[in-house]
């Protein structure tokens, strides 16, 4: 097997499973991480990237196939998608798959799930279009706030990544939320803005308790 | 070309000069404000700083060995901070640019700490950690802007970890030569209490952990959950970063910022520095707190770009985010 990638997280080989292409994901352990933690995480992540995967296929989002979960190993077998992340795309390829990320993001929110680490690293451009890939941090919810973190962190990741054209990359990925998900995303670029202002400095913030050397 | 600044946003009035050659650090001056107990009222931080001003100006000024006519210009952080607490410095730094006919020159308190690490540490194009008490944020320098690449949700972890040990009444003070109380709490713990662990890509939630770890203390050994707090919540930091490392393809980390002085957090980051093979900066304690250096320094790096403002215009800004900052020196 051939690693392909090293994700923040996980090991990506390419190999086979029973004759077809596959990519195997393995989390690997940290050692700055305390071991019990390590271990939970390890565990808790594997398992709900594959129970999510398999939702998400079933609300119609272009996912990689589940083929097999090894707990053990921490490890998941799935279809091997052909293409780059969004994030290493020129930008004039990156607009129509930006879109299409857009209408997979408002299915999956649709069917109440929420990704946790939505950015142009974890959508692949195939030729079929965009996958969402890397389910770690997913889990179910229909609470606006979780749905709004995953544009956040969407529309923070194309100001990071393409920051000269990111006003017009924003806005595409929001063209295509809005086509399937219609007028309920005011309310969540809404919550998107009220995000930004709370994780950002406010003033009561500083109005905290002195330390003493 | 030599800069006064003026770092007067939090418990800290501090003076500092810095100079374009080396040593570039001058002199470095600085009163913090103590509450006898219970947190910080801006008015009483305000009026500490109004009395401490005239000498810590004069001492910073001495120990340079300048005087204030040879100074180029005078630095003020105009924000982010309280607004009274602010408006105490920015008083005195328009009165002295006034009298001496000097330039003014807005400094915002976060690039302060940024570019006193990135200076003091040498470092080259480094992924940045800026913890504080007000700020857990993860940024690059890149086309004249600090990005964010990842920040709290909620509370800054500096002040989750402030906010426990004064719940459980550890604290004030807060940090007892050097060493902050949930650490010399954590030592005595070793059992792994079950708390939220909360990253959301390179986004962390510390509010959920600091309610769940005060409510674990009423069945829990009160040393466990410290050890467990502060295993939790720095573990969820390091994710967060090595998440951006792994992002942007950075060589080197710098941290700055008061929680910098952590030595607990210094451990964890060595080991992701060895297993990612990046380069680990951390800003000393000196330059970590609050300080008048740094914004001297951010000062001195503005003027010689040409940015100053007019004193009419020179409001201080108390929600100033580091990400509006234009960085001409990028
Ligand atoms: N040795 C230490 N270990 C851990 N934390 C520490 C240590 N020393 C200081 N801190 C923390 O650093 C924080 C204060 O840092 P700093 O003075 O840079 O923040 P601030 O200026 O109040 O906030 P900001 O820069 O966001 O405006 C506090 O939360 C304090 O507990
Ligand atoms: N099914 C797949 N097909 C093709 N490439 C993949 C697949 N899964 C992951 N990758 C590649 O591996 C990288 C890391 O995988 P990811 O699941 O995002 O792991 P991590 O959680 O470590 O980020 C992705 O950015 C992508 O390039
Ligand atoms: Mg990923
Ligand atoms: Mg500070």
């Amino acid at each position: 097997m051939e690693l392909i990638a090293k994700g923040a997280e996980a090991e990506i080989y390419l190999g086979e499973f029973l004759g077809v292409k596959a990519v195997y994901k393995r989390r690997i352990s940290k050692r700055y991480r305390n071991p019990l933690i390590d271990r939970r995480i390890n565990l808790e992540r594997t398992l709900k990237e594959a129970k999510v995967m398999f939702s998400s296929i079933r609300e119609g989002v272009r996912t990689p196939a589940l083929y097999y979960v090894n707990l053990r190993e921490y490890t998941l077998i799935m279809e091997y998608v052909e293409g780059l992340p969004l994030s290493k795309l020129t930008p004039s390829l990156l607009l129509d798959y930006v879109r299409d990320a857009g209408r997979m993001s408002a299915l999956m929110h649709r069917g109440n799930i929420y990704h946790g680490d939505l950015t142009l690293n974890n959508v692949i451009a195939s030729k079929e279009g965009a996958f969402i890939i890397d389910f770690g941090l997913s889990g179910f919810s229909n609470d606006v706030e979780d749905i709004a973190t995953d544009i956040h962190t969407m529309l923070r990741s194309i100001e990071s990544i393409f920051p000269s054209i990111s006003e017009s990359v924003k806005d595409v990925f929001l063209s295509g939320y809005k086509e399937v998900a219609g007028s309920e995303t005011e309310d969540i670029v809404t919550r998107v803005k009220e995000i930004r202002l709370r994780g950002r400095y406010v003033e009561e913030r500083r109005n905290k308790p002195h330390n003493v050397e | 070309m030599k800069v006064l600044g003026i770092e007067s946003t939090a418990h800290t009035f501090g003076v500092g000069i810095a100079c374009d050659e080396e040593p570039y650090i001058l002199s470095n001056v600085k009163d913090t404000f103590v509450p006898k107990e219970g947190g910080m009222k801006p008015g009483e931080v305000a009026r500490h700083h109004s009395e401490v001003a005239p000498d810590i100006v004069v001492d910073a000024l001495s120990k340079a060995g300048v005087t204030i006519s040879s100074v180029d210009g005078i630095a003020i952080s105009l924000g982010p901070g309280l607004g009274p607490v602010l408006r105490v410095g920015a008083t005195v730094a328009r009165a002295l640019a006034l009298k001496y006919r000097k330039p003014l020159i807005p400094v915002n308190h976060g690039i302060g700490h940024i570019e006193i690490g990135r200076l003091t540490t040498e470092s080259n194009d480094p992924l940045i950690l800026y913890l504080s008490g007000g700020n857990t944020i993860i940024t690059v320098l890149r086309e004249r802007r600090y990005r964010i690449l990842g920040e709290t949700l909620d509370i800054a972890l500096g002040n989750m970890i402030d906010v426990f040990v004064r719940e459980v009444g550890l604290a004030p003070p807060y940090v007892k030569a050097g060493k902050h109380m949930i650490d010399v709490c954590a030592e005595k713990g070793s059992e792994l209490v079950e708390l939220p662990y909360v990253v959301k890509g390179q986004d962390m939630s510390f509010s959920g952990l600091l309610t769940a770890a005060l409510r674990a203390t009423k069945n829990h050994n009160l040393n466990d959950v410290c050890f467990s707090l502060r295993e939790i919540a720095f573990d969820m930091l390091i994710e967060a970063s090595e998440r951006a490392l792994s992002l942007t393809g950075k060589r080197e980390i710098l941290v700055v910022g008061g929680v910098a002085a952590s030595q607990s957090l210094k451990e964890k980051l060595d080991v992701l520095s060895e297993e990612r093979d990046v380069i680990l900066k951390i800003v000393s304690p000196e330059f970590a707190g609050d300080n008048g250096a740094m914004i001297a320094y951010a000062g001195l790096l503005l003027l010689k770009h040409g940015v100053r403002i007019n004193i009419e215009e020179s409001y201080v800004r108390p929600r100033w985010r580091i990400e509006e900052v234009d960085i001409p020196w990028s």
